[in-house]
């Protein structure tokens, strides 16, 4: 992982961003120079870059220096206040996933244990989970 | 995926409780012979259909139990 000046404003509305959305953005900070491999991976040319990644699509890049209004709207996006991509659960999606995942897990305990719904139960709990994005910056 | 969505909240919980009690009666052996094979299996549908909260009837029949917001 790259270090980061942080006096530079880039950095600092980068650093803001990354910790208002903490719980829904994952930031990770590439050195171009000590990481080329990895900047080749995504593509990178040029720097300063953002990417915003969803799993492992992506969904938004910035190339150049930025205002903290893109910054803070591109960690928007990426945390799923807009488009694209798709939106990720919803509080009651998920609570109906994880006790339907409860519900067959435990059914699947008490049964013997039968493996096909305790298979079938982490399967749900997983869906439930939240997916964080993550968010790639190389200088 | 709002749009998606044909089943109400308190619905797909009453499907995913059904569910898991069919499921139940089926693979915890509380019914056996050919009835409790037949709910090891029956059961998944009104989990998986609580679990998504889209139900393929519904959809065929143009019926929702949920308020579908507006779209742009």
């Amino acid at each position: 992982m790259g270090s980061v000046v942080p006096t530079v404003p880039d950095h600092r509305a980068l650093d803001q961003a990354a910790v208002r959305f903490a719980d829904r953005v994952v930031v990770e900070k590439i050195n171009a120079d000590q990481q080329p491999i990895r900047v080749r991976q995504l593509n990178v040319r040029a720097v300063p870059t953002l990417i915003a990644l969803r799993g492992e699509r992506e969904i938004a890049r910035l190339t150049g220096a930025q205002s903290e209004k893109v910054i803070n709207d591109l960690f928007g996006m990426a945390a799923g206040d807009g488009p694209p991509g798709p939106q990720p659960a919803s509080g009651t999606d998920r609570i109906v996933r994880l006790a339907a995942a409860g519900a067959v897990f435990t059914v699947g305990l008490q049964s013997g244990p039968a493996i096909p719904l305790l298979v079938v139960g982490v399967a749900i709990g997983a869906t439930a989970l939240p997916r964080p994005t993550r968010m790639w910056a190389s200088r | 995926m709002s749009g998606f969505i044909n089943e109400a909240g308190r619905e797909r919980i009453a499907r995913v409780a059904l569910g898991a009690a069919l499921l139940h009666l089926g693979w915890g052996e509380v019914v056996s012979g050919g009835l409790g094979t037949f709910l090891k299996f029956i059961g998944f549908i009104p989990l998986f259909t609580g679990v998504a909260g889209w139900c393929p009837i519904y959809a065929a029949l143009g019926f929702r139990t949920n308020r579908q917001t507006a779209g742009v």
